[in-house]
């Protein structure tokens, strides 16, 4: 009898384990490294394309990478969020080209238009994977007046 | 004993089957040091007319598939990870210039595969011939598994 339950107890181990295995969770997607604006500069130009760079890692596969910008306020106001919605410069686009792959480096360069207006924006990128997981980064973003290009 | 033999059978067959569950976790690789690998950095392509794109790609599983996207770099942009300058032209403001994109599958079943792509570049479109000057000339390959590698090139683009 001390043998049945011995044995009973290994093939329940084994069970244990063979669960906890199957239940691994995926990890998040991870960013690993990341650009807005040339050198980081967290600065875009007017007139000129802000660039945006992000290495990028998600082993649950990439289902979708979100990029959104909109206006904050400008250095004189700080009332920020004050009526300006409808003349501000805003961007909002999901990526699906990286859909299904588990690593990939994403480069865009978006161009800011004559219309905006100068001062912080709100950046927001994120990621998220075909399990669901999201991973996101926030950001202080200064659109000016530039020469022409963005160097 | 005949029990524990049963016992330990099925832990064993259990375990294997848990371990196997492996998942390829390398990225594949491009490799334009093979001899006759087109186009290098800095290479010049030319409008209207075709080149044969060669390079060899592989994987330790199973490739899947690649695509070429060719832009233009009148603006000096960086990837920082990818592309190392040559001559750059001066900046200027785009005109018309090229965008190409492709996408090709890669037989199944490939752990190596040398690409012999014949792609032609057009002269223009319908606003006109295309700009000349700094492109980058983007290759991405990625496998059966979705791990995917990038190279980007330098290259020029010009008219003869």
């Amino acid at each position: 009898m001390k043998t049945g339950n011995f044995l009973i107890g290994i093939v329940l181990a084994t069970g244990i384990f063979f669960t906890s295995c199957q239940k691994e969770e995926t990890p998040k997607p991870e960013i690993i490294s990341f650009e807005l604006g040339h050198e980081n500069s967290k600065t875009g130009y007017i007139g000129s394309n802000l660039h945006i760079e992000a290495e990028i890692e998600a082993p649950g596969k990439i289902d979708r990478i979100k990029v959104e910008i909109h206006f904050e306020g400008n250095h004189d106001e700080k009332s920020a969020f004050a009526g300006t919605d409808e003349e501000g410069w805003e961007f909002d686009s999901v990526y699906t080209e990286f859909s299904g792959l588990k690593n990939t480096v994403f480069h865009k360069d978006i161009p800011i238009p004559e219309y905006a207006e100068e001062g912080d924006y709100h950046f927001h990128f994120s990621v998220t994977d075909m399990e669901g997981n999201q991973t996101y980064i926030d950001e202080e973003l200064e659109i000016l007046h530039g020469e022409g290009h963005s160097h | 004993m005949k029990k524990l033999f049963i016992a330990v059978g099925i832990s064993a067959v259990l375990l294997a089957a848990c371990t196997r569950e492996k998942i390829d976790e390398k990225k594949p690789e491009i490799d334009l040091t093979v001899s006759g690998a087109f186009p290098q950095n800095c290479d010049t392509l030319w409008l209207g007319e075709s080149f044969t794109f060669r390079a060899l790609f592989n994987d330790n599983a199973e490739l899947g598939s690649f695509s070429i996207e060719i832009h233009d770099n009148f603006n000096h942009h960086a990837h920082s990870t990818e592309v190392t300058t040559c001559n750059l032209d001066p900046v200027k403001t785009p005109v018309n210039p090229l965008y190409f994109t492709n996408d090709f599958e890669i037989p199944p079943g490939l752990t190596d595969y040398e690409t012999d792509l014949q792609i032609s570049l057009p002269a223009g479109n319908n606003e006109g011939d295309f700009d000349e000057g700094d492109y980058h000339f983007f290759i991405r390959l990625t496998d059966r598994e979705g791990w995917s590698a990038q190279k980007g090139l330098s290259i020029k683009l010009y008219r003869r």
